[in-house]
């Protein structure tokens, strides 16, 4: 854990927090472009860097000057409660939900780049999914591909899924079997209990393969073999020099998984150590903070 | 420079006709092996036109059809097909093809919708509601003003027996174009309607997506307008799809189905209407509602299934 304490020097230029700022402004760091798979020199871009940024729903804000440098390879857990922009700030970073405001990089890109070359990865929230659509497991899994067919030149990229070259094919099996879900490939996705719907998404994501693995509360209404299961594929993949931002209202999990804790409620908060931002006075400032505000 | 370009409209416009004659000589042939009584409403020249239509229509609804039910776009359709009236009305008044005219104000009126939601607050629904009323009865208002009743009828309830080849091959075109743009956007299409977020962080527009299905979804009932007719397009938009996913889970099962249903409703209800003599835009849609309640009796979840189920476990009843 004595990464920890340079990890905390890139990484706790906050709004909120009394923490100590980082040598150097990050935000001065030239950008580099990272494709997947490439291997990043030490102290590289961040994973994801925000200046500034916030989001509105008719009006209403939901995020409000969001300053955050998260660092790469890091297991990091987004913990406030409900309402506070978590989910938010995952659409932001994913493009779905634009900002009108602030400036996003992940990985040393921009967002619309980075989405391009597949860093990013999404695990959406069980309720956001309409699981009577007629896909099999298969089917949701070979979606995490066709980022990389788009890229491929030729008519090929145009044609329907079954079409898709054999590597891609490969990498779903390979994903599959890494989350034990080979034997379902079949099945239609809204046949699966809640726990293997998760290994499901886990595996498209895997089957991507981007820098950046965001989650929306992969962890909630899974059963204990699958959340052990999640839990040990992720930190695989964090060895293997992805980085991991998973949303969770599950502190104990956050406590004993995440390398770094973000606090959020309307802004960041703090960012820490679990030690730090999970104790009981980090936790009270961030629950009690006052509508969007401080 | 005009003489080239109607030389080269005059061009292509032939060719689609002579595809769309080799084509209807085919079914022709296929036609002859039926028996007499079913074949011979088609020996008429306006019946394998309307033949020909209907199958366009049945295929290309069928579909989107699946589209439209999976991505809950039910009232989308309904609004922009009752959208597309000012637009048809207006290009018939200034001599530009009604496709251009219909995409136009179905187009603008889907902005509208936006425009008042974004900015008011009143509610998805009721801006749908709102705007497709107003641009139907601008519709309304401008065929009642340059145009005899009929004309408004026949574009609102669909006059596929009067279809001639100008409009067959308007209608083949605009099919031809939606289903080609559909199978070369299939993965994007399905992968937005499932999952847009992953769609998004995957490099995909979602912005660009959805209006692109909304103008496949214009163009779909600007194909079927001579046959179904405006109001009842929605109809072809929703039974399709909604009958094929109470029989499978597996998608491309599913649009398989869905066409099936559209193009046995769209060629029945012709035939029907022709022997029984009554309008052929209610007797498809009727068909097509037959077919989805069979289908809601037989279909996996449905009431004869399980009343077999149970049946064939109760006690005392002989294997």
């Amino acid at each position: 854990m004595s990464t920890l304490t340079a990890m905390r020097q890139i990484c706790t230029k906050t709004r909120d927090t009394s923490a100590a700022s980082s040598p150097g402004d990050p935000g001065k760091t030239p950008s580099r472009r990272c494709v997947s798979g490439e291997s990043l020199p030490g102290g590289g871009p961040f994973s994801i860097s925000l200046r500034g940024v916030g989001a509105d729903y008719s009006g209403v804000s939901a995020l409000e000057g969001v300053d955050l440098d998260l660092p790469l390879e890091r297991f990091i857990a987004l913990v406030g409660p409900n309402g506070a922009g978590k989910s938010t700030l995952l659409k932001l970073l994913t493009g779905v939900k634009r900002s009108n405001r602030g400036s996003i990089e992940i990985c040393g890109t921009t967002l619309n780049q980075a989405r391009r070359d597949n860093l990013v990865g999404y695990i959406p929230q069980e309720a956001e999914i309409e699981w009577d659509f007629p896909l099999s497991v298969y089917d949701v899994v070979l979606g995490g591909r066709y980022g990389h067919a788009r890229r491929e030149r030729g008519i090929r990229r145009f044609l329907p899924p079954r079409f898709l070259g054999e590597a891609h094919h490969q990498a779903v099996h390979r994903a599959l079997e890494a989350v034990g879900m080979e034997s379902f490939a079949r099945r239609p996705i809204g046949a699966l209990s809640g726990g293997q719907k998760k290994r499901v998404f886990l595996a498209r994501t895997l089957a991507q393969n981007p820098r950046v693995l965001l989650l929306d509360e992969p962890l909630a209404g899974v059963d204990r073999a699958s959340e052990a299961l999640i839990l040990k594929v992720l930190r695989q993949a964090c060895g293997e020099g992805k980085t991991i931002i998973m949303v969770t209202h599950d502190l104990p999990t956050a406590r004993e998984q995440a390398d770094l804790v973000v606090l959020i409620n309307h802004g960041v908060m703090g960012v820490g150590t679990p030690r730090e931002m999970l104790s009981n006075d980090a936790l009270e400032r961030c629950y009690h903070r006052q509508g969007g505000r401080a | 420079m005009t003489v080239f370009y109607n030389g080269l409209y005059h061009g292509i416009y032939t060719s689609i006709v002579t595809v769309i004659e080799m084509l209807t000589a085919l079914l022709m042939v296929l036609i002859g092996f039926l028996p007499a009584a079913v074949a011979e409403p088609f020996s008429y020249l306006f019946m394998q036109r309307a033949l020909m239509t209907s199958l366009v229509v049945g295929t290309v609804c069928g579909v989107l059809s699946c589209f439209v039910v999976l991505k809950r776009w039910a009232l989308l359709g309904d609004a922009i097909s009752h959208a597309v009236l000012p637009g048809v009305a207006l290009a018939y008044l200034a001599g530009i093809p009604v496709i251009v005219g219909a995409f136009l104000s179905g187009a603008l009126t889907s902005l509208g919708i936006g425009f008042v939601q974004r900015n008011t607050s009143i509610k998805e629904d009721s801006a749908m509601g709102l705007m497709f009323t107003a641009a139907f009865a601008l519709g309304v208002v401008i065929i009642s003003r340059i145009a005899t009743s009929t004309h408004l009828m026949h574009v609102l309830f669909g006059n596929v027996l009067g279809v001639d080849m100008p409009m067959l091959a308007t209608t083949f075109t605009a099919g031809f174009i939606a289903l080609v743009l559909v199978f070369f956007f299939y993965k994007e299409f399905v992968l937005y309607a499932f999952d847009a977020v992953h769609a998004s962080a995957i490099g995909l527009s979602t912005t660009a997506i959805h209006y692109g299905l909304m103008l496949l979804l214009t163009l779909t009932i600007v194909t079927s307008l001579e046959t179904v007719g405006v109001i009842l397009v929605v109809a072809m938009l929703i039974v399709p799809g909604a009958t094929a996913s109470l029989l499978t889970r597996h998608l491309p099962s599913m649009i398989a189905i869905s066409v099936a249903v559209g193009v046995t409703s769209a060629t029945v209800g012709l035939y029907l209407s022709f022997v029984m003599n009554v309008a052929s835009g209610g007797t498809i849609v009727l068909v097509g509602f037959c077919l989805f309640v069979v289908a809601a009796l037989v279909a996996p979840a449905g009431p004869l299934r399980s009343w077999l189920r149970r049946a064939r476990t109760a006690p005392g009843v002989p294997a």
